[in-house]
């Protein structure tokens, strides 16, 4: 029995407000790390929805914008360190700019 | 003086007559503007004890300095009175042109007490005011008042005006002003029509001085820039109706009154479905960069119908009531903002009367042959039309708002009504949301998701939104002075990302408009003390700590649904928080203030004599 960590995990990327609309799809599945911070996200995103780059990313492509932000599973908000994410686990990627 | 003129202006319906008191700079510097200052008249001209729909209790207008400053998003001011919905301290914010004529007439804040022995539009021209009759304009919607009021006088005045609901009221009424915006909670719409008075025009000549114009407008460029940046991008695409789908996805948002934290139709009536399917345009307002009004229309069948739609709107009118025909949920918020009636409260009352008609505590006698079911979205469009009007039983009992209407029905009806202090409950679950949870427990006007932040916590990795813990507690009181002097200086709270140093920027801004020598630490401590203030209010009205607390529901249930399905909040757990709140604000283990905090803060000496 291999008790080993997968190397690659794929998850669903559910996208709301304008980062939807700029990207033209609502949700994107992409292969991240099991352990993943919200830059690895934001380079996975990067690659597969260009659109978002300087819009909810920045301009590398390399970190998520301070106006947005990212939730695993409606639980975990992913940040600077890596967190633990599974395969099939749901990723929401919507604005940081909270309430109203 | 600059910044300011100095004066309150003091009109007497009972009397028709008109004074200007002299608002010394202290008072001004302490209070600042706003909330603030709309918070310290109401406890000098506010009776103890006075009947909330009484002649008695003061509606009152306050600017702040940075109006007409041309900064963005400054043109706000508050409106306060006792909440007919709580017996304690009312405010609400609105915005745009009205905030500019109104202060360019010559006053810092407008007082208006007694009771008109006739149906009066109150008429003010720079320094004279006038008692005009509006028999005419009774029974119109906003939209037609404000439309005939500036015909009658001419465009150059901006109207404030009640609806049917005020006229009638309702206790959650509105004061809409500048085509439809709305000083929505705690019910001053109801104040302002128990003093016979519709309307209210003001135009104006005579600005405050601004004390340094060039070095205020390179400081405005600069925050304007930032207006239009990252920090501002969901108000100025989706809007706040962004909401809908993401509170959905982390079992925020409140549902059948309640019942759940997630709603089975939240795609269809998601900010991104109805952006997509009714967006009209943007709307602003007066001196705004961002832009976050959305100006929604209904879709094929029916007469149109069209205005502005935010998040608290859509909950309030959509899940909370379980609807999900999205032209019903646009026509039932225009509905309310054409008749004056907060949506929050107006939906959260008829959710609470749908769970009544479901459990039987409300038959089909009791609503006057209306099938008030979860979900029914004619039933919601004709119930909100009973209430504006206060037609039949249904619209007599609802009009009350949740907290009247549960102890007239009685029969435990009130362990379902969403409500804290009387306000009814905005569109965050607090068993999900912890902080929020604590904030809307001791909030001084009720279940208000405004005036605390409390939500940034929650929506982060600053904290485990699904647990209580004492960090809570200061966290709250920051957010609420955070948010205090944001509503009193006033800046829009969209802005409040786009600041690289809120207090720091805050201090300069208002140092330029001034020429005070305001630091951002000052700023602080005057947030602290509009906070002390309210609650010194609210004692004097009877809080007592009993009243900080959440609903019977909120308590008991755990969250059946989504992914804080089995999440509740214990009384312990909000007690622990609540411990945690007053600790941190320096108050005793009963809520009370103590006098050493008050002479801390200067209320000893700012406070009126013998009313404390």
């Amino acid at each position: 029995m291999n008790t080993q960590a997968p190397d690659v995990v794929t998850v669903r990327v559910e996208l709301f407000g304008h980062a939807r609309a700029v990207a033209g799809v609502s949700d994107v599945h992409l292969d991240l790390s099991p352990e993943a911070s919200a830059s690895d996200l934001a380079v996975a995103l990067a690659s597969a929805l260009p659109a978002l780059v300087s819009t909810a990313l920045d301009e590398d492509g390399a970190a998520l914008l301070s106006s947005y932000t990212a939730n695993v599973n409606g639980i975990v908000f992913m940040g600077d360190e890596p967190v633990s994410i599974s395969h099939g686990d749901s990723i929401y990627l919507f604005s940081s700019q909270a309430g109203g | 003086m600059y910044g300011y003129h100095g004066n309150v202006l003091i009109v007497d319906l009972n009397t028709q007559t008109v004074m200007r008191e002299r608002l010394p700079e202290i008072v001004l510097r302490s209070f600042i503007g706003g909330t603030g200052l709309a918070a310290y008249l109401l406890y000098h001209y506010c009776p103890p004890g006075a009947d909330p729909l009484g002649p008695d209790n003061p509606l009152i207008f306050a600017c702040s300095p940075l109006i007409g400053s041309r900064l963005t998003t400054s043109s706000k001011f508050a409106v306060a009175a006792k909440s007919p919905l709580t017996g304690m301290i009312g405010d609400s914010l609105s915005s745009s042109f009205l905030a500019v004529e109104l202060k360019r007439t010559g006053c810092d804040a407008l007082v208006i007490t007694g009771k008109s022995s006739h149906k009066t539009l109150l008429v003010i021209e720079d320094g004279t005011v006038r008692f005009d009759d509006a028999s005419d304009l009774m029974g119109l919607g906003t939209s037609k008042t404000e439309q005939s009021v500036r015909d009658r006088l001419g465009r150059r005045f901006r109207v404030a005006c009640i609806g049917p609901a005020g006229e009638n009221g309702v206790r959650f009424a509105s004061i809409a002003n500048d085509g439809g915006r709305q000083a929505g909670r705690t019910g001053t719409g109801a104040v302002m029509g128990s003093k016979n008075l519709k309307a209210i025009a003001v135009r104006g000549r005579n600005p405050a001085p601004v004390f340094d114009r060039d070095q205020l407008d390179l400081v405005g460029r600069d925050l304007s820039a930032r207006s239009l940046g990252p920090a501002t991008e969901k108000y100025r695409t989706t809007g706040t109706m962004a909401n809908v789908a993401v509170f959905d996805r982390l079992g925020a948002l409140p549902t059948r009154n309640f019942q759940q934290s997630t709603f089975e139709f939240s795609g269809d009536i998601s900010g991104e479905t109805l952006h997509e399917a009714h967006f009209v345009k943007n709307a602003h307002c007066a001196n705004c960069t961002i832009g976050c009004e959305k100006i929604l229309t209904t879709g094929n069948g029916g007469s149109k119908s069209t205005g502005r739609m935010e998040y608290e709107s859509v909950f309030a009118l959509g899940p909370l009531v379980g609807v999900s025909d999205r032209d019903a949920v646009i026509r039932a918020s225009h509905y309310c903002d054409e008749a004056g009636m907060d949506t929050v409260s107006a939906g959260a009352t008829i959710a609470w009367a749908m769970e009544c008609f479901e459990r039987g505590l409300l038959t089909i006698e009791d609503t006057d042959s209306l099938d008030l079911r979860f979900g029914n979205a004619s039933a919601l469009l004709e119930c909100l039309q009973r209430i504006a009007n206060r037609n039949g039983k249904t619209g007599q009992l609802l009009s009350e708002g949740s907290k009247l209407a549960s102890s007239v029905l009685g029969r435990g009806s009130d362990y379902w009504a969403m409500h804290v202090k009387g306000l009814e409950m905005p569109g965050y679950e607090p068993r999900s949301l912890k902080t929020m949870a604590l904030a809307l427990a001791v909030s001084t006007r009720g279940a208000c998701h405004n005036r605390s932040s409390a939500y940034e916590a929650d929506f982060s990795n600053r904290v485990n939104r699904l647990e209580a813990d004492a960090q809570r507690g200061r966290i709250t009181a920051d957010g609420e002075d955070f948010s205090a002097v944001l509503d009193s200086l006033i800046w829009c709270k969209f802005l409040r990302k786009a600041f690289d140093d809120f207090w720091g920027e805050s201090a300069t801004s208002l140092n330029l408009v001034t020429g005070w020598d305001v630091t951002p630490d000052e700023l602080r401590t005057a947030g602290e003390r509009i906070n002390n203030l309210k609650k010194l209010f609210n004692i004097r009205e009877g809080w007592t700590r009993a009243d900080d607390t959440l609903p019977p529901r909120a308590l008991a249930e755990t969250l059946p649904d989504g992914v804080a399905a089995g999440i509740g909040l214990s009384k312990p757990d909000l007690n622990m928080m609540i411990d945690a709140y007053y600790q941190a604000r320096g108050w005793n283990p009963d809520g009370a203030i103590p006098d050493s905090k008050l002479a801390s803060l200067g209320l000893d000496a700012l406070i009126p004599v013998g009313v404390k």
